[in-house]
């Protein structure tokens, strides 16, 4: 948490766009955008219908939103949120409630390599070419989904659901 | 790991590909390809490699897991999970470092001031 | 040791492959493939080609059974297929049926 902490007391309500250099902690309500360059603290019983943007957001209130954080998103015991979020790291604890999608950049679901033999090695190709086909994807860890779902074995056929995803776009 | 019959286990050499159900544990360290629909509890381990749609009463994730995921009571993500797929669960847990691409869907019980309210009309 | 179990609690439909030992409690239907020793235990129900170093038969199996090294049908096994092999034991009380090959 942030030196000089700003707090937004739990009588407030702030219907527009708030923005802050620096952290910030809420327990009131705010109605509309959250911007923060440091740490965002969304206390519990804090009531927040808000698009969220952070480098730190820990949440132990109530949101509903979008949430974006550069470095980490954390959802505690008493969190209810629902709404996308984008964040390399994310947690969410027990107790806590969510309901969205999780973008967290590419994830690699290719066999580790060692132990399983035969397939493990096919890997790398089956990825390269993957990569070489959609080249946006390789690179950009931001974009939603596409990045992900080309990485798979060439041996294996994409699960229906993933094909469908793939289509929609 | 408790359990009340014994957990069986699927080797790190091991692949199955196809339909797996059943009532017992099932601790994964080799790669399942195909559906899992089991009334206990799956286990993948951080060598295991699962490309599956996968239903059970619990699942904990250390390794890979590509297909949709739907827990009766629990979802646990550990930190080395990588999950490219929906979780759908009563109670899902994520640890942080655990990579996931997807939705995550629990019921969520917003209180009165934000029932109706959706997300992107903020 | 054996390391992958399938319990009597787990039923496979489809195939199984892998390079070690291997035990089967429970029902399989497809194809079973391993390079190490493969145990269809008592209870089990196997309806598969089956393919491992040394395979013991205790349980129902009915399929082809390959072998690179031995095959024994225990004592209260029923197998239903062709067993190709270099060494086979079938005890006494199995029940058998089909075509045997030591590759003679």
């Amino acid at each position: 948490m942030a030196d000089k902490q700003t707090v937004i007391g739990s009588d407030t309500q702030i219907t527009g766009e708030v923005r802050s250099e620096g952290g910030l902690e809420v327990r009131g309500r705010i109605e509309g955008k959250i911007s923060v360059a440091e740490t965002l603290t969304i206390s519990n019983g804090a009531i927040i219908q808000a698009d969220i943007d952070g480098r730190v957001v820990e949440i132990s209130g109530a949101v509903v939103g979008s949430i974006t954080a550069s470095e980490v998103v954390r959802l505690h015991d008493k969190a209810r949120v629902v709404g996308n979020i984008q964040a390399p790291r994310v947690g969410i604890a027990s107790g806590a409630q969510y309901r969205g999608q999780v973008e967290m950049g590419e994830v690699d679901v290719a066999q580790r390599a060692g132990k399983a033999a035969g397939a493990a090695q096919k890997i790398p190709v089956a990825k390269a070419v993957a990569r070489a086909a959609d080249p946006a994807a390789a690179v950009n860890r931001s974009a939603p989904r596409v990045a992900s779902v080309p990485v798979r074995r060439a041996d294996a056929p994409a699960p229906a659901w993933a094909r469908k995803k793939a289509k929609r776009r | 790991m408790a359990a009340n019959k014994e957990a069986c286990r699927i080797g790190s050499t091991i692949t199955i590909s196809g339909n797996i159900s059943g009532d017992q544990d099932l601790i994964v360290e080799g790669r399942i390809e195909g559906r899992v629909g089991l009334d206990s509890r799956l286990i993948v381990e951080e060598i295991g490699n699962v490309e599956a749609q996968v239903e059970a009463t619990e699942v904990e994730i250390k390794g890979a897991v590509k297909g949709d995921i739907a827990a009766g009571k629990l979802a646990t993500l550990q930190s080395t999970a990588r999950v490219l797929g929906n979780v759908r669960a009563n109670k899902i847990i994520v640890i942080e470092g655990a990579m996931v691409s997807g939705s995550i869907e629990m019921d969520v019980e917003l209180p009165p001031e934000l029932a109706g309210a959706k997300p992107g009309k903020a | 040791m054996v390391n992958t179990v399938i319990g009597s609690g787990i039923s496979i439909d489809g195939e199984i492959r892998g390079e070690e030992a291997l035990v089967i409690q429970g029902s399989v239907k497809g194809k079973i493939a391993v390079t190490g020793d493969l145990l269809v235990d008592a209870g089990a129900t196997v309806d598969a080609d089956v393919e491992g170093k040394s395979i013991a038969v205790a349980g129902r199996l009915t399929g082809n059974v390959h072998a690179s090294d031995r095959v024994d049908v225990k004592a209260d096994a029923r197998v239903v297929g062709d067993i190709k092999s270099p060494r086979i034991s079938i005890a006494d009380g199995a029940s058998f049926k089909g075509n045997i090959d030591m590759d003679v």
